[in-house]
């Protein structure tokens, strides 16, 4: 009876000691079409680099450093660090501390990295037509400096602010 | 007996936790493994000359996937991105070119190990393939009509580069507003294996392909016509018609169905000499159809770039319009149907 425990043991040293990649990380999953139409929208009549500017001037817009830029391939990536303190989850915390749940812990910061990436809607040599897609991740810190949640941002409102920002800038910059 | 059990068990354990360990040593700086092996299913290689749109086709694929693309750059041929899903996975891929071809190498690293598996590398060579062919899609319906009518083309406002997401969307109101296509629907069932929450997504990717072709052979006929009223009669009166079906070459149009692809309608151009068949699919070097003949049957080798090749019959009927049949993979796994139609 005893070495049973032993061979419990030794299964789940086996079986959870490396660490695997989920089955479905890197296969399409059926939201991906979904998270597509979100991201995404197309723009004619302009350039790619028309593009690419009004973005990267939405992209300081919402406070973000730029850390990459590609025009080639038409990628701009942003990032910019912000507080992360939600007050219900700080007084969820405290509250936890006092029925003596130890010391609590709540979100402090999270970094937030846009990237965009364009692409031409046809094969075309010359496409006026560009398909513009923006996806957004951000990683946050607790107050122990622990890494809490890293996760994709999916939020419509988020987006659609991001594309009518951009309308608006790309409407304008035709004009001039 | 039981001391001996017991020490056998702490071995066991001691050894099982040090062989996934992550320690700092010379190991950990310098890779682990087989690295042949490991490299030979991290490369894929593609039939193109054309390293942006490998790298681009590469950068849409990864946000397909949910990636956000964190680096580029087309000098030297390289994407890096990540993926955060509670989880962290990194990738960066290189693009580079030999000869006519791309080679494209993946590397992944999930948390704070490199993904070593081969099923996550093929995982995402599968989603690329997918990406090159819808992009290659495009390339294949506005080329193949300017290859059939040049002059024609002139004439005719096509929007055959029309996106293939708006067809996503109609594809997914028909399934709320509850008027799908039923054959579609089942078909789609049995496309992923009876499996109910899948069965949406695959009806919506086969639906939206279907809509695009038809959207994009339309103006094909249009232009086929216009052609045969001004420039060059498709198929003169004058010609035996009989003669069709003993001589297949010609321009056909093809629909392929199973496996990782669906509803392929390309062109294809057959030559016949003799009994000795080959086919080029129109603007797309990665394909070629060998083949021989034997009375109203022929039998098919297809050679696809970075695809395992693939086999099968056909029948082609008696007037010499429709040729009918499968394709098989080599190692049998999938198959699906692979008719065509006469076009000229």
């Amino acid at each position: 009876m005893r070495y049973s425990w032993g061979l419990l043991l030794f299964f789940t040293v086996v079986i959870g000691g490396c660490v695997t990649i989920p089955p479905d990380a890197l296969k399409l999953s059926p939201s991906s079409l979904a998270d597509r139409q979100l991201q995404t929208r197309i723009y004619e009549d302009v350039t790619e680099q028309q593009i690419l500017s009004a973005s990267v001037g939405i992209i300081q817009d919402l406070g973000a450093n730029i850390t990459e830029s590609e025009t080639d391939l038409g990628l701009i990536v942003g990032e910019k660090m912000r507080d992360a303190t939600d007050p219900g989850q700080v007084v969820g915390a405290i509250i936890l501390a006092l029925m003596g749940g130890g010391a609590g812990t709540w979100d402090k910061m999270q970094k937030i990295k846009f990237s965009l990436v364009t692409a031409p809607a046809s094969s075309e040599q010359d496409s006026k037509r560009w398909v513009v897609r923006l996806t957004i991740q951000r990683i946050v810190w607790n107050t122990q400096n622990q890494v809490s949640r890293r996760e994709a941002v999916k939020d419509p409102e988020i987006f659609q602010g991001f594309f009518e920002k951009l309308d608006k800038s790309l409407f304008l910059e035709k004009q001039s | 007996m039981m001391n001996i059990y017991r020490n056998l068990l702490l071995f066991l354990v001691l050894a099982a936790l040090t062989g996934c360990a992550a320690n700092y040593s010379k190991q950990q700086v310098l890779a682990s493994g087989s690295q042949v092996e490991v490299r030979s299913y991290q490369t894929r290689t593609y039939d193109t000359d054309n390293k942006i749109r490998v790298l681009r086709a590469v950068m849409s694929t990864l946000q397909d996937l949910g990636f956000v693309i964190d680096k580029a750059d087309d000098v030297i041929g390289i994407v890096s991105a990540t993926k955060l899903n509670r989880y962290n996975l990194s990738m960066s891929i290189s693009v580079r070119p030999s000869g006519q071809q791309m080679i494209v190498r993946a590397n992944a690293q999930y948390n704070l190990t490199a993904i070593e598996d081969p099923g996550p590398y093929q995982d995402f060579f599968t989603s690329l393939d997918k990406g090159l062919f819808l992009d290659d899609n495009l390339l294949a319906n506005s080329a193949s009509t300017q290859n059939i009518r040049v002059e024609a083309s002139k004439n005719l406002e096509t929007d055959i580069g029309e996106d293939a997401f708006a067809f996503y969307g109609q594809a997914e109101k028909e399934i709320t507003a509850g008027t799908y296509d039923a054959n579609l629907w089942a078909k789609a069932f049995v496309l992923v294996e009876g499996d109910e929450q899948k069965r949406k997504a695959k009806y919506i990717e086969l639906r939206a392909y279907q809509l695009y072709n038809e959207s994009a052979t339309a103006p094909a006929k249009k232009q086929a016509t216009a052609a045969t009223k001004n420039i060059l009669p498709v198929l003169p009166p004058a010609v035996d018609q009989s003669s069709l079906k003993d001589d297949i070459s010609g321009i056909w149009k093809s629909n392929i169905t199973g496996g990782e692809i669906h509803n392929r309608n390309r062109v294809i151009t057959f030559k016949q000499t003799g009994n000795t068949i080959s086919g080029t699919w129109d603007t797309d070097p990665f394909h070629k159809i060998t083949g021989v003949r034997e009375g109203d049957t022929i039998k098919f080798d297809w050679i696809e770039g970075g695809a395992m090749d693939k086999e099968g019959k056909w029948k082609i009927s008696p007037d010499g319009f429709k040729m009918e049949g499968r394709w098989t993979r080599i190692d049998g796994i999938r198959s699906g149907i692979f008719d065509l139609s006469r076009i000229e």
